[in-house]
This record gives structure tokens, sequence and C-alpha cells, in this order.
């Protein structure tokens, strides 16, 4: 099968978005032809030389990145008798593979996430921006679409109220690099950096958005830190919110049991899962301003270095976290389930392993592997092809 | 599913007699024909016939305690007793079996009789506590599952249906002729009365408790509305489509082969798609058809059927398949005149020998505005802005000229329906086309004899609605929500949520409502009515959130009633040979309830095919052949 792959999101960007569109796209062309169109921007060469895979790079220039899209796209399917086209967002992607669809009859998929199908409407500018036309186009897209990828059962359903056939709809959830993250990799690196021995340690890695919960962890220290003098939250990643939360911080006089990273190579992540006692994550949906978790590949990460999580009871959460058996889900807004659910995992060291070992089994039982959810998305990728 | 009954002599220490237990227990076997279990000790006696749903081999009844002190006979489906039983193991509690029956014994010492606040579900049970010597009964909270009861000179009955009650030789099987005056306007009997003098209903929601001499019930819960702060309609689409999954995944929970039944309209088409999402199995599913094309809604069900792929099964039925009137009635236990109970009774029938549990689209009309009189509520707003002169005299004077000299219906026929009460107060005119097919206070006249009219004189009609209109506006519901209040506390718990308990039972086929989650419940009234009905449009907000799930055919579709063409049926030898029968001038008399006249008049009315009388006459036809089977046998 040749595929043609559009991912906007994709490195040397990062994220989690385009963390999936690269392991997906390099774990499916072992098997099958890939033709990335990704945008160019800085360091792309670089990292397009080392990645194996034939990518296109195009501007990312509004209004002219579609038009430009739109020929690169037509140009490769004659060029390379493309069977399927790989949409890894809506927009700009599947809007214009709409068009070359109807031009060439070549099916579309999508795969939809969270925020980039959610529309903030709380500005004005957003509220020009998301108008009727660009409703009526999404409608256009997503209609015409031969099968929709979501990376979660929240998001399916939010699609379904939204109109999109229930029938074309398949999950898949995300996966997680089973080379990198693992349990018991030596983290004293992290332990010593930190002067982190004998402690409590509290992890949330994540952009520091205001909807992820950190607040709420913070807020709930003071009452933790009576119990566990040794408590340490260690908050991994950058982020518009970061100034709220340290002054937040200050102002409940928590020096020295917040820790601050900033942003941490990636290749170290793994050892920062495997310092900490328990993954946290608090993550509530903002619905006026489409924040909110589609799934969460930090909790299969976590889960993935055997550790128990705490997270949020929203969006896609629920898919990723299985509750009272990879971790404890609550209500990110109610400081006394969160409060308990701590509580209970760091007093209980049994059940914090459990909770662990089930997170690693999990992962192997419902392959929650890049591998495997490449396999998946080519399967999907194979009926919408026919 | 089940059958309960009981005696407690709570006045004196008169020991209950056995066989008068057995002989209630036994009248409600189909109720739960795999099992029966007593337990009389003394001054209490308590029965139940069990339909096995839940631990098939373990769950015998009655269930005790650890101490064995505290009974329980149950009837229902709590269906987040695997949660509520963690949380009482963790406290030490020590489960025998398997079984929702015995979360509740030990909910109950746990929490006293607050434990019914925890449950999820549909219930009718009673719990006799030998140390505080107190029989505790209880009801869900639409009324879902049946209990009715007796207390009189220190000994209180209670049963599921009141042909158990009626067994014991001290009560007088007496006619309640206020029962009978409403029953003619809205086709059941309504809570709290029963058809029997002295035997009352435990409303919806309700406990009783019986101790030191006095009989106490309360009302544990209302429907609180929230005030959401929601920005966009979708955002109340997302919160509905998520509550009704959440409610179905949990009631999908059975021990034994379940399906849905599937009228191909909007509520059971939602059930069954969302249904054949959360199973790994094909869904099973059920409809019935006639061969009268208006009421022919095996079309829309197949639709449905084949985009979810289930295991789908059909059959027209005719009135013969109804059989005996008298055994029908037998099942009904009091008197009911609402076609759909057949449709009911005979889709029950044909599912029974491939599921044991069916999930029902039931209360979606009542929660999310799916009938026309919300239409006709709405019209009317814009109808009393016209002038008074107009809507006061002159149309009233006009419309009492018109007269429709045909059965068919016609948009003519709905026009004047309308105009005629479009002019009464709110709660009297939605009343008023919420019970279209009984009689209204005008015929009454004419159709009562001077025995009855004496017997009913100073009953108004319209007081069963009335009281909860001003529940409705002590909870601040705007008006249209408050309408749908009423009717989910009128219609829906005594006319509809009674047939098809009945007709399944009688079965032995356990009905489920997804729709009846009392978190839905609550966020359908938080919900604003505007959003409920646009427009003119029914079902807004529900075809807006099925929009992804279910095909524009369904979601476009008219409003179509889960009832049976009654109209034409008329014209069968069997509904014919039947009216004759029970409707004949010496019967007629002999009851003594009605003039043979005014009867005779409508026959031959709907005879001559110039007005449709069927609903009137199958009322009175329905009534008489209650009266048979219960009072003359």
């Amino acid at each position: 099968m040749n595929i043609l792959f559009v991912a906007f999101d994709y490195p040397p960007l990062i994220g989690g978005i385009a963390t999936l569109s690269y392991q997906v796209a390099k774990n499916m062309s072992a098997g099958e032809k890939i033709l990335v169109i990704a945008t160019a921007i800085k360091g792309d060469r670089e990292f397009d030389k080392g990645s194996g895979l034939v990518t296109f790079r195009i501007t990312n220039i509004k209004i002219l990145r579609e038009v430009v899209l739109f020929f690169v796209a037509l140009y490769l399917i004659f060029k390379f008798k493309a069977d399927v086209i790989y949409n890894l967002s809506w927009y700009p992607g599947a809007a214009v593979s709409r068009f070359v669809s109807i031009l060439t009859g070549i099916p579309y998929v999508i795969h939809v996430h969270a925020m980039d199908y959610f529309e903030d409407r709380t500005t004005f500018f957003n509220r020009l921006k998301y108008n009727q036309l660009r409703k009526f186009i999404k409608k256009q897209t997503f209609d015409r679409a031969k099968k929709i990828i979501v990376v979660s059962n929240f998001m399916k359903d939010r699609m379904v109220v939204r109109g999109v056939d229930i029938l074309k709809i398949r999950v898949v959830p995300n996966g997680v690099d089973l080379s990198r993250f693992m349990p018991h990799l030596d983290s004293k690196e992290i332990i010593l950096k930190y002067k982190l021995e004998n402690k409590k340690i509290l992890l949330t890695i994540s952009r520091l958005h205001d909807y992820k919960g950190h607040d709420k962890v913070i807020k709930t220290l003071p009452r933790l830190i009576s119990k566990f003098t040794d408590i340490v939250y260690l908050i991994v990643g950058t982020g518009p919110y970061e100034e709220c939360l340290r002054k937040l911080t200050d102002e409940l006089k928590l020096d020295g049991h917040v820790i601050f990273t900033g942003q941490v190579d990636d290749e170290i992540l793994p050892l920062y899962y495997n310092a900490c006692d328990v993954f946290i994550m608090l993550s509530r949906e903002i619905y006026n301003e489409a924040k909110v978790e589609g799934f969460g590949i930090v909790f299969l990460e976590a889960s993935a270095c055997g550790k128990p999580i705490i997270a949020g009871r929203s969006g896609g959460i629920e898919d990723a976290v299985t509750d009272k058996v990879t971790g404890i889900l609550v209500d990110p807004l109610d400081q006394d389930e969160i409060e308990s659910a701590a509580e209970k995992i760091l007093s209980d060291k049994n059940y914090a392993e459990q909770l662990g070992s089930n997170g690693v089994a999990r992962i192997k039982e419902e392959k929650l592997d890049w591998h495997n959810v490449s396999d998946k998305i080519r399967e999907v990728l194979a009926e919408a092809k026919g | 599913m089940c059958g309960i009954c009981g005696i407690y002599n709570y006045l004196n220490k008169t020991p209950v007699e056995r066989s008068v237990i057995e002989r209630m227990n036994d009248t409600l076997y189909a109720r739960g024909p795999d099992d029966e279990g007593y337990f009389i000790e003394g001054n209490i006696g308590l029965a139940n016939k069990r339909l096995s749903i839940i631990d098939v081999e373990g769950g015998k009844q009655p269930i005790f305690n650890e101490n064995g002190k505290i009974c329980i006979v149950y009837n229902g489906e709590v269906y987040n007793h695997i949660e509520l039983r963690r949380g009482l193991e963790d406290k030490g509690h020590i489960f025998k079996t398997k079984t929702d029956t015995e979360v509740i014994v030990h909910l109950y010492e746990e929490h006293g009789e607050s434990c019914v606040k925890f449950l999820q579900g549909m219930f009718a049970f009673a719990i006799w506590d030998s140390k505080e010597k107190k029989l505790f009964l209880a009801r869900d909270r639409f009324g879902i599952k049946p209990l009715v009861y007796s207390d009189k000179d220190g000994r209180l009955i209670f049963a599921s249906e009141t042909k158990a009650i009626v067994q014991d030789d001290s009560i007088n099987r007496e006619v309640d002729f206020e029962a009978v005056h409403y029953y003619l306007t809205y086709l059941s009997v309504p809570s709290p009365l029963t058809i029997y003098k002295g035997v009352k209903k435990l409303p919806p929601a309700s406990i009783l408790i019986c101790q030191d001499g006095k009989v106490i019930e309360k009302k544990y819960w209302t429907i609180e509305p929230k005030k959401l702060k929601f920005s966009s309609v979708e955002e109340y689409g997302d919160t509905f489509y998520k509550l009704l999954k959440d409610s179905i995944k949990m009631q999908l929970i059975s021990d034994v082969p379940l399906g849905a039944f599937l009228s191909g309209g909007i509520d059971s088409s939602s059930i069954v798609g969302l249904m054949s999402q959360l199973s790994p199995r094909p869904v099973k599913t059920f409809s019935i058809g006639f061969e009268e094309k208006e009421f022919d809604e095996l079309k829309y069900a197949r639709l449905v059927a084949k985009r979810f792929n289930t295991e789908h099964h059909e059959l027209i039925i005719m009135p013969k398949d109804i059989g005996r009137m008298e055994d029908l009635i037998w099942n009904l236990d009091e008197p009911h005149a609402d076609s759909s109970a057949l449709a009911s009774y005979l889709i029950s029938k044909m599912a029974v020998p491939h599921v044991k549990v069916a999930l029902t689209g039931v209360g979606g009309d009542e929660l999310f505005g799916g009938y026309h009189a919300y239409m006709a509520d709405k019209l009317s707003g814009f109808y009393s802005t016209l002038p008074k002169m107009l809507t006061q005299k002159m149309i009233p004077k006009l419309i009492s000229h018109i007269n429709i000299d045909t059965q068919n219906p016609s948009k003519m026929r709905r026009v004047l329906r309308f105009l005629k009460s479009a002019q009464l107060p709110f709660d009297k005119r939605h009343t008023r086309w919420m019970t279209l097919l009984g009689f209204d206070d005008d015929e009454k006249n004419e159709l009562y004899s001077d025995f009855l009219k004496s017997n009913t004189s100073g009953l108004d009609s319209l007081a069963v609605t009335s009281e909860y209109f001003r529940k409705a506006e002590t909870a601040r519901l705007d008006y249209l929500n408050a309408a749908m209040f009423v009717d989910l506390n009128t219609y829906l718990s005594n006319d509809v949520l009674q047939q098809v308990d009945r007709m399944t039972m009688a079965n032995s086929l356990e009905a489920r409502v997804p729709f009846l989650d009392h978190k839905l419940v609550e966020f359908a009234f938080s919900v604003p009515s505007n959003l409920k009905v646009k427009g003119l449009s029914l079902k807004h907000l529900v075809r807006q959130s099925m929009k992804g799930l279910l095909t524009d055919e369904i979601i476009n579709r008219k409003k179509h009633g889960f009832g049976i063409p009654i109209r034409e049926w008329f014209k069968s030898d069997f509904i014919r040979e039947n009216a004759n029968e029970f409707l004949n001038e010496s019967s007629i008399k002999h009851r003594g309830f009605f003039e043979p006249g005014y009867i005779k008049r409508l026959m031959d009315e709907h005879a001559r095919g110039k007005a449709d009388n069927s609903h009137k006459i199958w009322i009175i036809m329905m009534l008489e052949i209650w009266c048979r089977r219960f009072l003359d046998n």
C-alpha cells in the first residue's frame, strides 16, 4: 500500500502529536511505502536525513500552504500511485485532501487527537476565525473522509455528538516507545541533580498549561506535607502557565517541596519517570477554551516505566489509565479525592507497586507500543483503501 | 426480577398464617417462575417469587445479613451493586452470594433507611429488622418496580401487585370509585390509589417504616434541577450522550442473555446503537409490526438493525394474538386501557425465548420533550397573545358548531382538539392534551350512571396533575419543563411504567429503562426546555446529539407512539366479539356504573365510521373485564 502521510505536526517539532506522527510513519514504513508531507522548519534537513523516510517539506504560510499542499499531493499521487491519504489533523491536511480526493478518487483518513478538533470560541478573534465557513468546511471534510481515527472513546463520543458517522470512526489509542520507556532504569542522575534522596516524589511531565492541573497538585501539597514531610513535587516542562504556578508555590510557602525543572532533553525523560514514586497529572476540561486531554501519552509512558498514576477523570484519560488497576482516577477539582489517592499510593507500597506492574502488563496485553499502534492504523488505512 | 409479598401484624402478636402468604405468593407466579422463598416468624411473614438474573444459582431469597437478624425480599436490579459491594467489603461485611439483593442488606446495616439513596436502579423491597422490630419497605425513584400495601387494624400487607393483597380475607374487594373516576380520564389508576379501596401504592422514591405500632411513609428523593453554566448546545449534547451511554453501560450487567425492544423511534434506536458499541456480541433486537400501514414501524427498526448488525427478530401481530382478555387483565392487575400495553405484552412474548432481559426507550419522551402536547403547549403561548374576544368567545363558539364526521385522523381534527382546550389555564390544558384518549367531564356526565355520579361527586378529574404542577413551580422549572415533570410523575409513572412492568413480567421478562437513571433525569430537568423543543421541533437535543449515531431517516422521523392500531382493530371479529360480550346492555346494567344508552351510542357512532371512539370503548371494556375477572370470580 502506498500511503501519502500529511503531518503538519512533525519533528523536529516537539510534543505528543509530533512524536506520534514520526513513530507511526517510521513503524509503518517497514511494510508500506510512506511519503511524508510536513512543514519546513528549522532543523528539518538534519532530521529528515536521519529519519530514513521520504519527506517533502512545504511552507507553513497560511493560504499559501493550502495551495502548495494541494498541488504537491496531486503530484505525489500521480507519481507514486498513492492508495490513500493519511492526515494527522483535519486542518489543513484533510480539508485539502478532500479536494484532492474529489479530483482523484483517492480516499483519505483523518486522525483526530483532541485540541486539533475542538475550537476555542472564547475570544472575538477566535469567533471570527471559527466562523460558519470553517464549520461548513469541517463538516464537508469529515463527511467525505473514508475513515476517522480517534485516540480515545471520549473523542469518539464527542465526534458522534457533532454528527460524525459512528461507523466510520475507529478508536486507536496512542502508544509508547518501549525501547526507551521501561522500569528499573537507573535514575541516580536525576536524584542527585535535584537532591531527591529519600524523598517521596510526585511527578508531572507536560507543557505548563492551566488545564493540566499542576495548580491542584500544588494546592494539595500542604495537606500532604503534614503526613509526608519529605514530599517533593517535580514539575517537568515549560509553558505559559509557569509564572502562575511559581507564584502559587511562593504564596503557599512550598519552597523546597516544588521543583521546576524547565525543559528537559527528550532522551532522559525515562529517567524522570523512573525516579518518581507516583506520576500525577490532574488534567481537567476547560470547555469554552477547548482545552482537554484527548488521551495522554505521558500516562502510558509512566505505566511503561512501572509507575502508579493519579489522573484527573476528564477527557480521554479513562482510556489511558485504567481506574484502580494502573492508577487512581480522581475528580481533578476535588482536593479531598486527590489527597486520599496520593495518601493511599504513598503509604501503601505494595499497592503502588501493584498499580505500576499492572501498567507494564496492560501495555503488553493491549499492545500499546508504537509498533502495534502503527499496525492498527495500517489496518484502518487498508480498510479505507477498500 | 421478582414478585414479593408479606404480612406484618404489628399491633398484636397474631402469627402470620403460612397458607395466606403462600396463596398471595402464588398469584405472583409469572413475576418469578424460577424459585420461591418464605420467611415466617411469629407475626411477620415475607415471601418471594424469583426470576433469576444475577447469581442465578446462589441468589435464593430471602437473604439475611451475617447474624441472621436482617432479612430481605427484593424485586429489582441495582446496577451499581458491584461498586457498593466493594465499599461494604472494605468495611468488613461478609457476603455469601454475588447478588445485588445481599448488597442492600449490608447497606441497610451500614446506613439504615438511608441505604436507598445509594442505590442506582429499579427496585422494590421489604426488609425485616428483627432486632429493631421494624419492617422497612422501599421503592425506586421513579416507580419502575411496583409495591402496593394495605394497612388495616394493625395488619400491614404488602405485595408487588394488588391481586396478591386481596388474597387475604381481611381485605374487602371493594372498588374505589375515585380510582375509577381517574382511570376514565388517565387510562390507568394513578398513584397512590389502586382500584381497591384501602389498598395503596407506595409512591415512587418513597419508603415506608412500620415500627412501634406506627406506619410512616416518607419521600427520600426529589428531582433537584441544577443550574448548569453551559455555553453551547454542544455541551448539553455531550453531557446527555455521556450520561445515556454510562447508564446503558451500567444496565448491561447480567448473567443471562440480554436484548432490546426496537421500535425504530429515536429513543430505542439510540439505545440499540449505544448497546452495539458497548457489547462485544451482536445485540438481540425485537420489533413488532402491524398489517395496518400507518402503524407499521418495522421498516425503521430494520434500518437500525441493519446499521448496527443486530440479531433482529420481528413479528407482525394481529388482534387474536392478544389471547383471552381475562388473562390479559389478570396480568395487568388493575384496569389499564393504554393500548401500548398490548404492544408491550406481545413484544415481550416474542422476545422471551431469546432473552431474559430487554432494554427499552421508555422515559425519553417525558424527559426530552417527545409528545405533541409540548408542541401544543408552545403554540398556546402564541395563541394566548391573540385578542381575548377572539380566543375566549368567538373561536370556542365557532368550533362548537364544527363536527367532523369521520373516523380517520386528520389535521383538522388536531387543530380542533387544540382549539378546544387552548383557552384553559396552562395546567388544565396540558393535562387535557395528555389525556385526549380518555373521557372529559362533559362526556363523563353522560356516561355515568346516577350511582357512579353520587359516588364521584365533587372529584376533580384534573387533580392528579395539579399537585405536580405545584411541585414544579417550587422547583422553579420553566413552563415546558414543568409539563414534562408532571408527565414524568403522572403519565410515565402511573401508566407507562406500570404497564411495562406488568406486561413484561407476565412473560417473565425483565425490562430495563436506561433513560430513567437518576443522574440523567436530574440533568434532563436542568436543560432549558427550548433546547428540548426547539421551535416546534420535538426532541431537538436528542436528535442533535444522536446525529452521528443514527442515520437521517431515523433522526428526522416524525414522532410515532408505541401504540397499536386500536381503531382498525375494532373492525376485527376478535375485538367485536369481546365488545359484544362485555359491553352488552345487560352486563352494563348489571355492573351499574354506566348509562347503557351512552355506551351504545359510542359503539354505534364508531361502527358507522362517524367518529373514532375506539379508545373510549376500550377503556370501558377493560374495566368491565377487570370487574369480571377480579370481582365476580
